[in-house]
């Protein structure tokens, strides 16, 4: 049985990677915001020791002045070389993490309930949506989540072996995880609470110190640079993430017309409801992915809905598959969306972390239902399997058709496009506007740096605040403003096409299309 | 308990929820109000023969509280939305031809398993589990109404003597409220109203927090 369940969980481990590694360059269909942010960076650090701010090593990356946490840019840094500029140099790290995470939950759910709960947890998260669509692209808060669950699992171990060791690796596992997102800053420290609290009575609080003392250490310069920074820059992106002084609530507060008690209470209420919707059976199980814009048939939820009985059977037999450490699972579990409910958007990446104890939750209820009727289990088994090629179909085939504008499209076929005619011309002209009514802005500057427009030096040595960096200038063109001559290149917005003079002067070249179809950048050339 | 108690605790009940669910009852029309509170006493002296009948009354019902059905009686006249429901609501069906579309690459055979109407049950399931949701019912009957709805649940589980029926209603009166593409929240639960009062009476019976509860209350009638 023992070589068996590696023989299993190395077999689920394979195919749940295949899912979450193959494709990494088509879908999703387009490095994203974030994802161009930590992979420039990445790059930038590789090549120059510096961000594209010109900051040596930090310990917070300013990217759109988010502070983005420094780790996933730091640990990218070999699969940047080995990959190159390309969407594995950014999205591998993060693909190869959410497949050793499936290796991980078998170990956990091994340790806590033996062999079969291993592969059941196993089975779950290989096949879990969530899981698979943020494998598959760059997010610090993927990689966060899976070094909080090594941090956890050393931490099994402890209580089982009670050696020094394990306390002190699970204390730097701790620490590295509020290393690589910022949900962690907060939730690490209250699963180290519950984890002295639920074991208070076999594990004395003396023998925890290792552990804590190493989370404090490894984790001290983050929180040191998070207090510079809130210092620094007050009105950071990152701050205003905290769902009181989002613009809506602010607005509330300063003009709403209740009575100020009521505005309080209302305020007060927000992260109560956002907490709450972690736990929506729509969230958990229908439509919290927001693959597709709402009222779309194809819509699927963080787990898929074959599980939900799971879940449910999960609950009720917690302590009793769990024993004593199901208190801590059931704590982790509620624990998850607190530091999330906090924000202004809940029901995103930031609670990642939520994912692992939920899944193994699901796989007592898994367990019982197996021990209780063999038909029920296969039925779900089957219906499982159908739900996961349902998910497999909206994902792989029609999710990237629809997302052109969420993932920036058309900055890196734009580039493609130009790039032979670089040498001829002295500017290229970039828009960073761009979507059907030219409503987003983007970042152009790092697309094309990062696609090797211009070298990481370059970047760092453009003159400050300008955005010309090379023969690249990012800018907004008003066509009756631009001196348009035989040497330069414009990549506008769909939106912002010729007017008046610009017409005569100019000849469209290209048009780049999103996959569905609509154009994204009009790209002009001087007429001969 | 006693009977102080108990009227007491009907109070709190009706206080938690009037937010809402109560001040419903003037929007809706005199009859449908009084359907309901005749409903209610169904609960409690209902008869398994007839039940059925009634839970039909009630999906007819709630159709016609979500604006889904319209009838008249006096010449005969018999409407369904279609174009409300998530049956044909407009959209749906062109995201569906567009996906087909999109599945190009797959057999014909393969297409039509995929991409067929059934899809739109998704979005049945999708209304439905929103209306199952903790969150939902805490927006609809306050924090205090929420918890004590809990508490009644956890509590008619536990009863071995336990009515399924009434489980039967409120689930039936949601699954048909999820019929309906968009609408508001108050008419979807409103007929649900009878079985949620008497889970939260029966939650208050059950609640050893009376602290707790009476923040619970005083945080919602704040908000």
């Amino acid at each position: 049985m023992k070589n068996r369940f590696w023989l299993w969980v190395i077999i689920i481990t394979l195919i749940g990677g295949v899912f979450r590694m193959v494709g990494l360059d088509k879908n999703p269909i387009h490095l994203g915001n974030d994802e161009i942010s930590i992979a420039y960076d990445s790059y930038s650090v590789r090549i120059t020791g510096m961000d594209e701010h010109r900051k040596k090593l930090p310990l917070s990356f300013i990217s759109h002045r988010d502070y983005k946490a420094p780790l996933y840019a730091y640990f990218n840094i070999p699969f940047n070389y080995i990959f190159g500029n390309n969407e594995y140099g950014v999205r591998f790290l993060s693909a190869i993490t959410g497949t050793l995470a499936i290796f991980l939950i078998a170990l956990i759910g091994k340790e806590l309930a033996g062999e079969k709960i291993g592969i059941m947890s196993a089975i779950l998260l290989a096949l879990d949506p969530k899981s698979v669509f943020v494998s598959r692209a760059a997010y610090e808060s993927n990689l966060a989540s899976v070094i909080l669950l090594l941090g956890i699992y050393l931490m099994f171990l402890y209580k089982r072996k009670r050696r020094v060791l394990e306390l002190i690796l699970a204390g730097l596992f701790f620490g590295l995880s509020i290393w690589a997102y910022h949900t962690e800053k907060g939730l690490v420290p209250l699963i180290l609470v519950v984890g002295w609290w639920c074991w208070k009575k076999e594990v004395k609080f003396t023998n925890w110190l290792p552990m804590w003392l190493t989370t404090g250490l490894v984790s001290l310069p983050i929180f040191y640079d998070f207090v510079t920074v809130q210092m620094r820059d007050p009105f950071n992106r990152a701050s205003s993430q905290i769902w009181f002084k989002t613009a809506g609530v602010q607005n509330y507060w300063l003009n709403g017309s209740d009575f100020w008690i009521k505005k309080l209470a209302k305020i007060l209420a927000e992260p109560i409801y956002n907490y709450g919707q972690h736990f929506g059976l729509d969230f958990l199980f229908t439509n919290g992915m927001d693959l597709f814009p709402k009222n779309e048939p194809f819509n699927f939820g963080w787990f898929l809905l074959v599980t939900a009985p799971f879940l449910f059977f999960g609950l009720l037999n917690l302590k009793k598959v769990f024993k004593e450490k199901g208190n801590f699972v059931l704590l982790w579990w509620l624990l998850c969306p607190l530091v999330p409910a906090l924000t202004g958007s809940p029901a995103s990446v930031r609670n990642l972390p939520f994912i692992m104890p939920t899944i193994l939750i699901m796989a007592v209820g898994m367990k019982i239902i197996l021990e209780k009727s063999k038909k029920f289990f296969w039925l779900l088994i089957l219906l499982g399997l159908v739900n996961f090629i349902y998910f497999g179909i909206a994902y792989y085939v029609h999710f990237p058709k629809i997302t052109g504008d969420n993932y920036q499209y058309g900055y890196k076929q734009a580039f493609e496009e130009v790039k032979p005619l670089v040498a001829d011309y002295k500017w290229v002209v970039i828009e960073p506007r761009f979507g059907e009514f030219g409503q987003y802005v983007g970042l152009p500057r790092l697309y094309f740096g990062y696609w090797g427009a211009f070298d990481a030096w370059e970047m760092i040595n453009r003159i400050d605040t300008s955005d010309k960096i090379g023969k690249y200038w990012v800018k907004n063109i008003d066509w009756n403003q631009e001196d348009i001559n035989k040497e330069t290149i414009y990549i506008a917005s769909v939106s912002n096409p010729t007017v008046n003079d610009s017409i005569e002067k100019l000849d469209l070249w290209k048009t780049i299309y999103k996959p569905d179809g609509k154009g994204q950048f009009l790209i002009y050339i001087p007429k001969e | 308990m006693g009977n102080l108690e108990k009227i007491l605790g009907l109070l709190i009940i009706w206080l938690v929820l009037s937010f809402d669910s109560l001040m419903l009852i003037n929007s809706f029309s005199w009859w449908i109000s009084l359907l309901m509170f005749w409903s209610f006493w169904f609960i409690f002296k209902q008869k398994k023969k007839y039940f059925w009948i009634f839970l039909l009354g009630l999906v007819i019902l709630n159709l016609i509280i979500n604006d889904l059905l319209f009838l008249r009686l006096d010449k005969p006249f018999i409407l369904f939305d279609w174009e409300q429901s998530i049956w044909n609501y407009p959209g749906v069906t062109k995201s569906i031809e567009r996906y087909r579309y999109e599945g190009l690459f797959l057999p014909f055979h393969l297409r039509n398993l995929f991409y067929s109407a059934y899809l739109k049950f998704s979005l049945w399931l999708i209304n439905f589990s929103k209306l199952l949701s903790p969150y939902f019912w805490i927006k609809a009957i306050g924090f205090s109404g929420g918890w004590l709805m809990f508490l009644g649940l956890a509590d008619f589980f536990k009863d071995k003597n336990r009515d399924l029926g009434i489980l039967v209603w409120f689930l039936l009166i949601l699954a048909t409220s999820s019929w309906r593409m968009i609408g508001s929240s108050e008419k979807f639960i409103f007929l649900t109203l009878p079985v949620v009062f008497y889970w939260i009476y029966r939650g208050f019976k059950v609640n050893k927090y009376k602290l707790l509860l009476a923040g619970l209350l005083i945080f919602d009638l704040l908000l």
